[in-house]
């Protein structure tokens, strides 16, 4: 999965989000500016000005990346913006009449709002944007720990999943041989014969633990296929009394 | 210590895995072993009335952990 279409996937949830809160921007598009160029300076951003993803929120909820490698933010920057963006503050300017908001979402990116038809926003607008855009970034920041947390855990069980059957193969011809054994072998002492059904049986005790940890496995991954079919009920409880019962103390 | 089968004789034929549901049972049952002291231990296997697409599996009401922490007899149903 690659950045873009995580950062997408937040920004949906933005947009839903956007529809719950009463942020009163009537007339304002929203872009969201994702991936600034790690630590800018000054003399960056008078060299080559800063580039940037951004995808503009559709008020139907869509989220499409609008263009990559946008340049400076606009060309009209008081130089007092022009830090605060560098320090990852919010900060607000005019450009070509309209006037722009810009908040920090954490480390992921940036808010932008551009009004149209109104000279500046608010000082109460702008703390609300922050506000959301902090929420934004938090639930994003929770949103990668978890999927990182989940890729691990998945990862490990593909990995127990293929130890458990690397261990059967050799219980298979442990038991194989030891059945050999004592099938061709009629003169075995006594005593031979009775260690022997021991590995016998032990090897069946393994086996059988072995297959529960591969069921375990299928289970998690969602492959334990079921067989349906008919059969009697009172001959199925009969055989597993009976397989038990020597547990009776 | 005993273990006691209660089949009802008029019982029909299940249509589930039988593997999967054998293995169930046996492992409630080695567990009902390992943790009984003393007493009986019943498989108790019916047929609920009402027809087939109407039957429901039964449960116990309460969660497993509330139904095993308590002292005395317990009632498992699958």
């Amino acid at each position: 999965m690659d950045e873009a279409s995580d950062f997408e996937r937040i920004l949906s949830l933005l947009t839903e989000s956007l529809k719950t809160v009463d942020l009163t921007f009537d007339g304002c598009e929203i872009d969201v500016l994702g991936e600034p160029v790690e630590n800018p300076t000054m003399e960056m951003f008078e060299q080559t000005g800063f580039k940037y993803k951004t995808y503009r929120l559709d008020p139907t909820g869509t989220v499409a990346p609008r263009s990559y490698n946008v340049a400076a933010p606009f060309p009209i920057v008081i130089e007092q913006t022009v830090e605060r963006f560098i320090a990852g503050e919010p900060w607000q300017g005019t450009s070509e009449g309209q006037a722009i908001v810009e908040v920090p979402a954490g480390a992921y990116g940036r808010l932008r709002l551009t009004a149209s038809e109104r000279d500046s926003f608010t000082e109460d607008e702008v703390v609300t944007l922050r506000e959301f855009a902090d929420a934004v970034a938090l639930g994003y920041a929770r949103y990668l720990d978890i999927r990182d947390i989940q890729q691990q855990s998945e990862l490990k069980s593909a990995f127990f999943a293929s130890t458990v059957h690397e261990i059967r193969t050799p219980m298979n011809a442990i038991k194989g041989f030891t059945n050999l054994l004592l099938r061709r072998l009629e003169n075995l002492a006594d005593r031979q014969k009775e260690n022997l059904e021991k590995v016998d049986q032990a090897s069946d005790h393994l086996l059988s633990i072995v297959n529960d940890l591969l069921d375990l496995s299928k289970i998690e991954a969602g492959q334990m296929d079921i067989t349906p079919g008919k059969f009697g009920v009172a001959e199925m409880v009969d055989l597993c009394v009976s397989t038990v019962s020597p547990l009776v103390g | 210590m005993e273990l006691v089968q209660d089949v009802a004789e008029d019982i029909e034929e299940a249509n589930t895995d039988k593997v999967r549901l054998q293995q169930m049972i046996i492992n409630l049952l080695s567990n009902a072993i390992k943790f009984t002291e003393s007493g009986t231990i019943t498989v108790t296997a019916r047929s609920e009335k009402g027809n087939q697409s109407a039957a429901t599996p039964t449960h116990d009401s309460r969660s497993p952990s509330e139904a095993l922490a308590q002292e005395g007899p317990h009632d498992l149903r699958i």
